[in-house]
């Protein structure tokens, strides 16, 4: 299906917001991606690759938990939406599909 | 550690992402950006570290100024709207736009006009194809402190480069023919600006030869090379080429008709070949330095090594003691235009420092025009709050808004050079006349200059633009639709730029005071001598020469005629460079001295004054080759008390042992940029004597020189000569200062107009705003002249404060300017102080009119509108 392609990154915050379940938002998003995955991204590409997701509907927002670190600020936590799993299923697959399509003989090296 | 609740991070960051995000994204970001300072924080980070981690990390955000709505709107629908709307408020508010308009259009056009300027200025010589590898060969004396060198050289230099030098490629010299008389079928006229030169000259240089073989068309000695202007004078537009032309008697064969562009350090109108050239001293290494030398080197070749190789070579061709007054160097072809100063150059020069300045006024005119456009949009702006409002209510997002606006500057910086385009056409030939360029309005249709025209059309819409567009756009709809918006937010910035109007204006008028000062000055200083009522003109041919004496005689006859003299220069710059010897001192420790050479009634016809000893006098009849005048100055650096009776020598105009016999008093024999040198008079033999000067009591010129040609004709049948008035010889002395003055005091007049209207148009709004408040003052007995006051001092003060901002950059500035003469004046506090009282006269003019309606209206009138 047309539109429905991930960017790499697009793909790795979708699967680190199910990680975190519901407590993905902006920091923890960039710390978890820190840890698990050894990748350094800037909370403005990580906020602005949010919005993007938003927009194409895979996940959604809601503003929650004002804590005394923010300033008095609610955080913005998202989770990923039905359309949201459906893509990474997708892309899954599509992997999947084009590694079992490797000949034999490749593999083992 | 409970000490982290204290500190917080820098929190001006919040007012720029303001501008750029929506109020959730902004408290989303900033929470994040907060929650890691203090994560660092308790971990131990620095607080300047965390400080600065935070604002780094916060500019990403800025990516987001976007992101603030979901709908792709519908941008070029949005755009059309957007023009019309902006077409509609132009014409809704005529006066405010016909000054916006105005304002933008009169800058923009001055912009361009500079631009052309610097722009033909910047194309001087780079029409060569090896303009690259081009160099002139110059001279710079030992000890020489007039100039920083003379720009022609011997002869065989070139040469001898050429044959003897890998790295020299070719090498092409020039010397001056002068003017000819050219004769063809019932033509007759003089010719200005005729060369010798090589039969290379197109090797190395690229001037056009529209006809003709570059190769073969100054080889045979008959040969010349006409202008496309002479070629159309005399040939029309048939083909010159093989037809002959009369030239000093000679009849000459035309191999080549040449387009030298106007843009080259030196432009000819007709060449003749070097080889003809015929003067005895053609080959001397030392002494005849009468040859502009152009060399080309080849790729990658250093200049300087070939210069020390020159040095050497010239030093084993000449005399020991001439050695050291031979330091030969190379200067680029490119740079000669904008920094060469040498004595004796082709043409006179540009100098970059007027490219600068004119390139300075040019943006900051533009930058003046375009804050005029600025605050009376801002002004206007808030006049449209309640559009604005409406807009935000029903729905508009921030950067919609700001486009609308930014669109509406755009749309007015386009008619505003719609306009400018008009002014250009009418105005570009006044300004040639100032320049002495010769710019064409036509060369702005090209589609490169259109281009870019549009763009900075559109650039400085935007500059503009942006100001008032933000701020409106960020004004919230809520206290719009209240009425408590608050007019005095940014007050204080659009105040500077005012300010900042007015400081360029004052700083413009004041140079303009300033460089007239100095040019008033320079024109009315007494020069030593007596400078009106003097023609000059040249001796024609060597008849004339020879009979100079009976000349003289029938010249006297004629009452209006007081005296006659001849030499070889005359004294503005006409002086000449030739070594001296005095007996007993070595030359290199000799001041390097000026010579005039003259005959015995110089002093008299200049009415030069003799301080010691006495002038040339007939009475002596050895005076002829045994004196020698000095001025006060060359009996300084020779360190004589006692003058007189001294012994000079010039061996290379033969004369040996002549004695001084009089001190003149000091002088100015050259422009007033340099301090008066040392310089000496001799009478040479009568082939070195060159031009005729005389003082006549009349101050009708052409009878005078009617009958001047009428005596000369006896002896030159052929004679065409021109006649110059001596005092118009002194005002071409400093062309380029009064030009630069003239044009400044224009910019000036610019400026300050484009200020005041900008003055108005605030007036004029602020002066609505307080349409309540003047009524009720009214009501309370407040007096006509009090309410006057009250709303014009503000804006007096700022054009005062804009004017004392000015003052010492304009006086450091104009005395360097100063400094480039040896004699100036100072910059007077009274030209300051008028500067600044024109500027309050200006800017109350400009105030009163508004103002005085205002506090004559009447209070019924303001108070009924409710």
């Amino acid at each position: 299906m047309k539109g429905t392609n991930l960017g790499e990154f697009e793909e790795l915050i979708l699967l680190t917001i199910g990680v975190l379940f519901d407590d993905a938002y902006g920091v923890a998003i960039q710390r978890e991606l820190m840890s698990r995955c050894d990748r350094s991204a800037t909370l403005s590409t990580i906020h602005v690759t949010l919005h993007r997701l938003e927009e194409k509907g895979y996940v959604e927002s809601r503003l929650d938990g004002a804590t005394g670190e923010r300033g008095g600020r609610r955080k913005l936590i998202f989770q990923v939406t039905k359309s949201g799993k459906v893509a990474l299923q997708h892309t899954k697959e599509q992997r999947n599909e084009l590694w079992k399509a490797w000949p034999k003989g490749a593999l083992a090296n | 550690m409970e000490r982290n609740q204290s500190r917080t991070p820098p929190d001006w960051v919040e007012q720029i992402l303001s501008r750029v995000l929506t109020a959730r994204q902004l408290e989303v970001a900033l929470g994040d950006l907060e929650e890691k300072f203090h994560y660092r924080l308790t971990h131990g980070m620095k607080l300047w570290k965390a400080k600065l981690l935070y604002t780094l990390e916060s500019f990403g955000f800025i990516r987001m100024v976007n992101k603030s709505n979901f709908q792709y709107s519908n941008s070029t629908g949005m755009y059309k709207n957007y023009i019309k709307i902006a077409i509609r408020n132009l014409v809704r508010r005529k006066f405010y736009s016909s000054i916006n308009i105005l304002g933008l259009s009169v800058g923009v056009t001055c912009f361009f006009l500079i631009a052309m300027f610097v722009q033909d200025e910047m194309r001087y010589d780079q029409y060569h194809e090896n303009k690259d590898r081009i160099f002139r060969l110059a001279n710079r004396g030992e000890r020489d402190t007039l100039g920083g060198g003379v720009a022609k050289v011997n002869g065989p230099w070139g040469i001898a480069a050429r044959e003897q030098f890998p790295e020299v490629e070719n090498v092409t010299r020039f010397v001056t023919y002068g003017s000819g008389v050219f004769e063809e079928g019932s033509l007759r006229n003089i010719e200005e600006d005729g060369l010798y030169a090589d039969s290379t000259i197109f090797d190395v240089f690229s001037f056009p030869l529209t006809l003709g073989d570059a190769k073969t068309s100054l080889t045979q000695p008959n040969s010349i090379i006409l202008s496309e202007e002479l070629a159309n004078k005399y040939f029309g537009p048939a083909n010159p080429i093989g037809k002959t032309i009369i030239v000093d008697d000679r009849t000459l064969s035309i191999t080549g008709v040449v387009e030298v562009p106007r843009y080259s350090h030196f432009t000819f109108s007709f060449l003749l070949p070097l080889s003809t050239y015929s003067n005895p001293m053609r080959d001397s290494w030392c002494c005849w330095n009468q040859f502009y030398t152009y060399l080309l080197l080849r790729k990658g070749s250093n200049p300087e090594a070939v210069a020390e190789k020159m040095k050497t070579l010239v030093a084993s061709h000449v005399e020991a003691d001439q050695v050291a007054t031979f330091n030969p160097f190379l200067q680029p072809l490119t740079r000669i235009h904008f920094y060469s100063k040498l004595l004796r150059e082709l043409q006179p020069n540009s100098d970059i420092t007027y490219v600068y300045i004119f390139s300075a006024i040019g943006i900051l005119i533009l930058m003046v025009s375009c804050i005029n456009y600025t605050n009376l949009a801002a002004a206007q702006a808030t006049k449209r709050s309640k559009e604005v409002g409406l807009r935000k209510v029903s729905g508009a997002f921030r950067n919609q808004l700001a486009s609308q606006f930014l669109v509406e500057a755009i749309v007015m910086s386009f008619l505003a050079g719609l306009f400018a385009f008009g002014l250009l056409y009418l105005l570009i030939p006044k300004f040639n006349e100032l320049t002495g360029k010769q710019l064409a309005w036509n060369e702005l249709l090209h589609p490169q200059i259109l281009l870019l025209s549009g763009l900075v059309v559109i650039f400085i819409g935007l500059l503009s633009g942006s100001y008032p567009a933000l701020y409106v756009s960020a004004l919230k709809p809520v206290e719009i639709l209240k009425g408590t918006v608050k007019i005095n937010k940014n007050l204080f910035f659009r105040k500077g730029l005012m300010v900042f109007q007015f400081a360029v204006s004052a700083f413009l008028l004041v140079s303009t005071a300033v460089m007239y000062n100095q040019m008033t000055f320079v024109q009315n200083k007494d020069l030593g001598y007596q400078s009106d009522g003097l023609i000059s003109f040249p001796i024609s041919n060597d008849s004339v020469r020879n009979h100079v004496e009976s000349i003289k005689t029938a010249l006297l006859e004629n009452p209006s005629i007081e005296s006659v003299t001849i030499s070889g220069g005359l004294p503005v710059g006409g002086d000449w460079g030739i070594p001296y010897q005095i007996e007993g001192r070595e030359p290199e420790t000799l001041p390097v001295i000026r010579i005039l050479a003259v005959d015995y009634d110089f002093i008299n016809t200049y009415k030069l004054t003799i301080a010691e000893g006495r002038g040339f006098s007939k009475l002596y009849a050895t005076d002829f080759e045994k004196a020698v005048l000095i001025n006060e100055e060359a009996a300084r650096q020779l360190g004589w008390s006692e003058p007189i009776g001294n012994e000079i020598s010039i061996p290379a105009a033969g004369r040996t042992g002549m004695k001084v016999v009089g001190v003149v008093k000091d002088f100015h024999f050259r422009s007033l940029r340099e301090k008066i040198a040392p310089v000496m008079f001799f009478m040479p033999p009568h082939s070195w004597l060159g031009v005729f000067t005389v003082r006549t009591n009349q101050n009708n010129t052409a009878a005078v020189t009617k009958f001047i040609n009428d005596k000369l004709i006896q002896y030159d049948p052929d004679l065409l000569i021109s006649y110059q008035e001596f005092d118009n010889l002194l005002g071409d002395l400093y062309g380029e200062e009064s030009r630069t003055a003239q044009l400044i005091s224009i910019f000036a007049g610019v400026a300050i107009f484009i200020a005041c209207m900008g003055m108005l148009g605030l007036v004029a709004f602020s002066v609505e705003q307080r349409f309540k408040e003047i009524g009720i003052r009214k009501t309370l007995g407040a007096s006509t002249t009090s309410i006057s006051l009250l709303l014009s001092k503000g804006f007096l003060a700022l054009a005062f404060s804009g004017f004392l901002l000015s003052v010492l950059p304009a006086f450091y500035l104009l005395d360097k300017w100063l400094d480039r003469f040896a004699y100036r004046v100072h910059v007077a506090p009274f030209i300051i102080i008028g500067t600044g009282l024109v500027i309050l006269a200006l800017a109350y003019l400009t105030v009163s009119a508004q103002v005085l309606k205002a506090a004559m209206q009447k209070p019924v009138d303001s108070l009924k509108m409710e």
